[in-house]
C-alpha cells in the first residue's frame, strides 16, 4: 500500500515535473527581434484607438516571436564572440597609431592577392544584341536608366561591356566596362566618346580578346580587352 | 575620349567615370590649410561628396569648410582610401581647435559623428599619414540629417578577397540593415544559383561562402562596433542567360534552395541576423512567378524574414479607394501587398528614388489599410544619388513627409542605399 502510494506520488511529481518544465520552456525569456518590437507597437497604436488589429499583423506577430526565440541564441553566441575578441584584441600589439595589429582575424580566411579573377571564367561569352539583356546590369531601375541609352553586351571571360550613347547628347557614344582582375580587383569604367555616336557590338575576334564595334554611320572601330582601350579604327587581325 | 579614375583598392575596385551628374565634388588644390579651404567647391553644402586625391608626398592634407548651426550634429564619412595608403580625418572649429578625429590605420575608412553646440564654419581635414595615389578617396559629408547605412550589388561573387574587402571596408559603423544584392535567379545543369550585377554565376554553395567572407571582413575591422542585420537577397529580373524556366515550380524551387542557403550560414560578431531579401520590380517579371519565388522562400525551412525592397511602378495617383487597382505589367495592389507585407515572412523597405516613388508607396499603404490589412514599413532604401534621382536625405524626406501628410507617419528606423559605383559612392 506504502508503495502504492510512492508511486503515486511519483507519478504525481513527474506530471508536474514535465508539465512545468514545457510551459517554462514556452516562456523561456527571449530577446525581442526588432520586428517584434516595431510589430507591438503597430498593434498598440490599433488598441488604443479601439481598432482591430489586422488578421496580417497578429500572424507577423507570432511569426516574429518565433524567430526571436531562434535568434536569440545566435545573438548571445555573438555577443560571447565579440566579448572573447574585444579580449584578445586588448592583448594583440598594436601600431605606431595605437590601433591592434590583428594577428588573430575574425575566421580562417586571409586575402590572398594573387587570387585568381575568379575560379570559373564566364561561360557565356558572345554578343548580345538586346536593350533588354544589356539592362540586366543596372538594377536601380525596373525600365532604364536616364542618362544613357545602352544598347548591346559583349562578354568575355573575365570582362563585361555594355555600350550605347547618351540621351541628352546621341552623337555621344559610351561603354560601361566592368572586369574581373587579379587579387579581387574589380574594374569598372564608364567612358563617353564624344562625335563617335552610338557604339553597337558586333563579334569578338582574337581568342574574346578584341570586341569587335561600329559607331557613327557604320565605322568600324574595337575595344582591347587586353589593353583596356577602345580603338576607332577597323581592326586587322595581326 | 574623356575619363577620370575615382577610385582604386588592391585588392577592391577601380571607378572610372567622365560625369558625375552633379553628384559629387572634386577638391580644388591648393587646400592645405584652414585659411585656403574658403574657395568653391571645398565649401561644403548640408550633404555633399567631394572627392579628393594625394599625389605625392608633397600634398599632405585637403581642408574643407562646412557651416553649421548650433544644436545640430555633423556626420563625415571618409571612404575609398587607396590601397597602401593611410589617410586620417579630422574636424576643426573656426579657431583651429580639435573637435574630433577619426585615426584608424591603412585603408579600412574613417568616420566621424559629433553634435555641435555653436554656430559657425567648421573645417574638415582629411590628413595623408601615408602613402599616395592617384586615385580618390571620397568624403561623404552630412549635417543634420538623418544617417544611412550602406548596402551593396555584389559584381564580383567569385571572388574571396573582393567580399571580404567588401565587408571590411564598410565605412561606417551604423547599425541597421545592409542588403547584399546578389543579381538574378538563375538554373545551370540543374543547378540553382544567380548571376551577380557583374555577369558572374554562382551557385547558393558558393553565395553562402561569399557572405561569410563578408561576415568576416566586417569583423575584421576593430572600429566596426555596430550590429548589422544582413539582409542575403537577389531581384526577380531574368538574366539574359540560364533564367529559370517560366514557371511556377521552378520560382518555387529557387526561393526554397536560396532560404536553405541563408539558413546554413551562422550569424557571427556583428553581423547578429542573417535574412533574406528580393528587389522585385513590377517590370521585371510577373506577378504570378515573382510570388512563387516569395512562396518558396517563405514556406521552406526555418524562420526568416524576406525583405521587398523593389518599386512599385505604374501610378503616382491616389490609387486607395480603387478595389484592386493595377499597375505596370499587369500587377495589383494585392500582389505589391503580398510580397511586401501578406505574406506571413514579408516585409518592406521600398525604394524611394524620388517624389514619384515616395507616392506610389504611400498609396500602397493607404490602400492596404483601407481595405483591412497591414502594410508598414521597416524604413527605405535610397540610391543616394545615383543616375540624377534623390540623394539619402532627399528620399527621407519625401517619404517620411508624405506618409505625414497622409496621416501615415512612420519611424522609417532602418535607412539604407544602393547603388551601382558609377558614379562615385561615397
Amino acid at each position: 500500500m506504502k508503495h502504492k502510494q510512492y508511486l503515486l506520488l511519483f507519478v504525481i511529481f513527474m506530471v508536474v515535473f514535465l508539465i512545468s518544465s514545457v510551459v517554462l520552456g514556452k516562456n523561456e525569456p527571449f530577446r525581442k527581434c526588432n520586428e517584434l518590437i516595431h510589430l507591438e507597437k503597430i498593434r498598440e497604436a490599433y488598441e488604443k484607438k479601439g481598432q482591430k488589429v489586422p488578421e496580417d499583423i497578429l500572424k507577423k506577430i507570432e511569426f516574429a516571436i518565433e524567430y526571436s526565440k531562434i535568434s536569440t541564441k545566435d545573438v548571445e553566441r555573438c555577443e560571447q564572440e565579440i566579448k572573447e575578441k574585444e579580449a584578445m584584441m586588448a592583448k594583440e600589439p598594436k601600431d605606431e597609431k595605437g590601433n591592434p595589429i590583428l594577428l588573430h582575424p575574425w575566421g580562417d580566411f586571409v586575402p590572398n592577392p594573387f587570387e585568381e579573377p575568379t575560379p570559373h571564367p564566364k561561360e557565356d561569352v558572345g554578343i548580345f544584341k538586346d536593350k533588354e539583356a544589356a539592362m540586366t546590369y543596372f538594377p536601380p531601375h525596373s525600365v532604364e536608366i536616364e542618362t544613357y541609352n545602352f544598347v548591346t553586351v559583349a562578354v568575355t571571360p573575365y570582362d563585361t561591356f555594355i555600350s550605347g550613347n547618351k540621351k541628352c547628347d546621341e552623337n555621344t557614344g559610351v561603354i560601361y566596362h566592368i572586369g574581373m582582375r587579379r587579387g579581387g580587383e574589380l574594374i569598372e569604367e564608364l567612358s563617353e566618346y564624344p562625335e563617335k555616336g552610338q557604339i553597337v557590338f558586333e563579334s569578338l575576334k582574337n581568342d574574346n580578346g578584341i570586341v569587335i564595334f561600329s559607331y557613327g554611320n557604320g565605322q568600324k572601330g574595337y575595344f582591347d580587352v587586353k589593353k583596356n582601350l577602345a580603338i576607332f579604327e577597323e581592326y586587322h587581325t595581326p | 575620349m574623356l575619363s577620370i579614375s575615382l577610385y582604386a583598392k588592391v585588392p577592391g575596385s577601380v571607378v572610372n567615370a567622365t560625369t558625375n551628374g552633379d553628384y559629387y565634388d572634386e577638391e580644388k588644390e591648393n587646400n592645405d590649410s584652414i585659411s585656403a579651404a574658403n574657395s568653391t567647391p571645398n565649401i561644403i553644402t548640408s550633404e555633399r561628396v567631394m572627392i579628393g586625391r594625394f599625389t605625392s608626398t608633397s600634398d599632405n592634407y585637403d581642408y574643407y569648410k562646412v557651416y553649421i548651426s548650433s544644436n545640430n550634429s555633423i556626420y563625415i564619412q571618409l571612404s575609398g582610401i587607396p590601397g597602401g595608403c593611410d589617410y586620417d580625418l579630422y574636424l576643426y572649429d573656426q579657431n583651429g581647435s580639435l573637435i574630433s578625429s577619426s585615426l584608424n590605420s591603412a585603408d579600412v575608412g574613417e568616420w566621424i559623428e559629433t553634435s555641435i553646440n555653436t554656430s559657425g564654419y567648421y573645417y574638415i581635414c582629411v590628413k595623408r599619414y601615408s602613402g599616395y595615389s592617384n586615385f580618390y578617396y571620397r568624403l561623404y559629408t552630412e549635417v543634420n540629417g538623418v544617417k544611412f547605412n550602406q548596402s551593396f550589388y555584389i559584381k564580383n561573387v567569385n571572388s574571396d578577397n573582393w567580399m571580404y574587402w567588401l565587408g571590411r571596408d564598410h565605412t561606417n559603423s551604423v547599425s541597421g540593415l545592409v542588403f547584399l544584392s546578389f543579381g538574378a535567379a538563375v538554373k545551370i545543369n540543374n543547378d540553382y544559383g544567380i548571376r551577380d550585377l557583374g555577369g558572374n554565376y554562382a551557385n547558393m554553395s558558393r553565395v553562402k561562402t561569399a557572405v561569410e567572407k563578408f561576415i568576416q571582413g566586417y569583423n575584421d575591422n576593430p572600429k566596426h562596433t555596430a550590429d548589422i542585420r544582413l539582409i542575403v537577397a537577389i531581384n526577380n529580373r531574368p538574366p539574359q542567360n540560364y533564367k529559370l524556366p517560366d514557371n511556377n515550380d521552378e520560382y518555387f524551387k529557387h526561393g526554397a534552395y536560396f532560404k536553405n542557403m541563408i539558413n546554413s550560414i551562422s550569424p557571427s560578431g556583428h553581423v547578429k541576423e542573417i535574412n533574406g531579401g528580393i528587389d522585385a520590380e513590377l517590370d521585371w517579371n510577373t506577378p504570378t512567378l515573382t510570388k512563387a519565388w516569395v512562396d518558396g522562400f517563405s514556406k521552406t525551412g526555418n524562420f526568416k524574414w524576406l525583405y521587398n525592397f523593389g518599386d512599385h511602378a505604374g501610378r503616382t495617383d491616389d490609387f486607395s479607394g480603387e478595389t484592386d487597382p493595377s499597375f505596370n505589367n499587369n500587377w495589383r495592389a494585392s500582389d505589391v501587398y503580398y510580397i511586401s507585407y501578406g505574406n506571413t515572412a514579408s516585409l518592406c523597405t521600398p525604394e524611394i528614388y524620388s517624389q514619384g516613388c515616395a507616392q506610389e508607396w504611400v498609396y500602397q499603404k493607404k490602400w492596404s489599410l483601407l481595405h483591412g490589412y497591414g502594410q508598414y514599413y521597416e524604413g527605405l532604401l535610397s540610391t543616394n544619388g545615383f543616375d540624377g534621382y534623390y540623394r539619402n536625405q532627399e528620399s527621407y524626406s519625401a517619404f517620411y513627409n508624405f506618409l505625414q501628410q497622409q496621416g501615415y507617419g512612420e519611424a522609417l528606423e532602418n535607412r539604407t542605399w544602393i547603388a551601382l559605383t558609377w558614379p562615385a559612392q561615397p
